[in-house]
């Protein structure tokens, strides 16, 4: 199983990262594969390449905010979250989309 | 996007929320520049410099200037990312003459918030136009914003915008005329909703509105805000430090001290979400608290800050710096000491649990 993610606020100073921090501990956790893309104020960092699309089963948004490039994500699985979300419990939100990929 | 439908759908008002949040997100950075240059400029050559700006004699009338020009940019901003949002990228053009057009209107950023809105929702509708296919490349970069910029700019300068404007002169009218009790009271609101949530939806719903504001010029409710929200990882932090409280914070919690300190000179409360996850009623009642009196205070006292963050980079840039640090600092103590008495002990054997925060 590999997941790919994106997490964005409004600021980009501290719910991005910590939205992204959470999910990365939930997946390590669960024994899941994840990559976290974070766009915050500094821009895009850790980009989901065209590789990791390939290859992943899923996708998370969490995100206040409408994200950057979000047209690639068209033949992935994606589900999307407020950032508050993963935030509260990271680990209902790999659930929940878990579960709805069976 | 092959979306996942949860069991709970986005409502329009979600939509509507996450797309003014875009706008404010790449507007905070024009704001935040322009306020500090300004400020600069302000310091260098007094606080009346706007007036004779224009002049461009001195270093500190070009320098303003420059401010000015960034600064002039925040509502159309705002609004042209807003429609970003809801139409993607045919909607910035629209969205940046709605955003000049509230500015002449004087309909400050609520004119740009809702004509941005309109616009947005009206590149969308033409998107769905089918057309034949030699006209559908030139769609985006011809119809869609000649068309809307038009149809949508009329409707905001007939209709739509001569309320606003009305409601906009009360509202400034009304701020600038506020007697101290008034100015408290509005000042404690904001700095109880900007304390509430550290960053959450209530907090946002504050900073849309002082930003706004601040947008349009008034920058009092400005200093309300950052110096209310600063209180919170302070207090925290000093909680921690009090004799008779310290026992009642686990390890990894009064470590994290220092470093909520730090969070709290540059403005960044989210340090204390996991304190508030633990213990949500009594530490929110003390922050609320904190910030209330700080911000009401800091409108009592028409403190104006011209920043919207940096915390205690742009405390200079403040019509008092002094002032501004006393409030923090009173806030932060009140904010500490309701929440030394208000938090429960640590039970009897508690592991010493691991606290993540991301942030430190």
């Amino acid at each position: 199983m590999y997941l790919v993610a994106v997490c964005s606020c409004p600021v980009g100073i501290a719910h991005t990262y910590m939205a992204a921090a959470n999910l990365k501990k939930a997946a390590q956790q669960k024994g899941i594969e994840i990559k976290v893309e974070t766009q915050g104020a500094q821009g895009v960092e850790d980009e989901i390449t065209d590789e990791d699309l390939k290859r992943c089963d899923g996708c998370i948004i969490a995100s206040d905010v409408k994200i950057k490039n979000s047209s690639r994500f068209k033949d992935v699985p994606t589900m999307s979250f407020t950032v508050n979300e993963p935030i509260k419990d990271a680990e209902a939100v790999i659930n929940e989309l878990m579960e709805a990929l069976g | 996007m092959a979306e996942i439908q949860r069991k709970k759908q986005k409502s329009l008002g979600t939509v509507i929320k996450d797309a003014i949040m875009t706008g404010i997100s790449y507007m905070i950075p024009v704001i935040v520049g322009g306020g500090v240059i300004t400020a600069v400029a302000k310091m260098m050559g007094g606080y009346d410099i706007g007036n004779t700006a224009a002049e461009m004699q001195t270093l500190a009338q070009v320098i303003f200037t420059i401010g000015n020009s960034l600064f002039g940019f925040a509502v159309p901003c705002l609004a042209a990312f807003i429609a970003y949002a809801i139409a993607d990228k045919p909607g910035i053009a629209p969205g940046y003459a709605m955003g000049v057009l509230a500015g002449l209107m004087q309909t400050g950023f609520v004119g740009g918030l809702v004509g941005a809105l309109i616009a947005g929702w009206f590149v969308l509708q033409m998107k769905k136009i089918k057309v034949p296919k030699a006209l559908q490349g030139i769609m985006p970069i011809m119809f869609i914003p000649v068309i809307t910029t038009l149809v949508v700019g009329l409707l905001m300068w007939y209709v739509i915008g001569v309320p606003i404007a009305w409601l906009m002169g009360i509202v400034t009218a009304g701020l600038t005329a506020l007697s101290a009790g008034s100015r408290f009271l509005l000042g404690a609101v904001i700095g109880g909703m900007i304390a509430f949530d550290n960053g959450g939806p209530v907090n946002k719903t504050a900073a849309l509105f002082v930003n706004g504001l601040n947008a349009d010029g008034f920058f009092i409710p400005t200093s309300a805000k950052m110096c209310a929200g600063m209180t919170s990882p302070l207090g925290i932090a000093i909680s921690t430090v009090l004799p008779w409280s310290r026992k009642k914070f686990t390890k990894s919690e009064k470590e994290q001290a220092l470093s909520l300190v730090i969070l709290s000179c540059c403005y960044v409360q989210e340090g204390v979400i996991p304190f508030q996850l633990k213990d949500p009623i009594r530490l929110t009642a003390s922050i609320c608290i904190g910030g209330a009196i700080t911000g009401g205070l800091c409108m009592m006292l028409g403190l104006e800050s011209p920043a919207v963050h940096g915390g205690m980079f742009s405390v200079a840039m403040t019509s008092n710096p002094l002032l501004f640090i006393g409030l923090w600092v009173l806030g932060g103590c009140i904010t500490g000491l309701l929440y030394s008495i208000l938090k429960r002990p640590l039970a009897e054997g508690a592991e010493d649990e691991e606290m993540d925060n991301p942030l430190i």
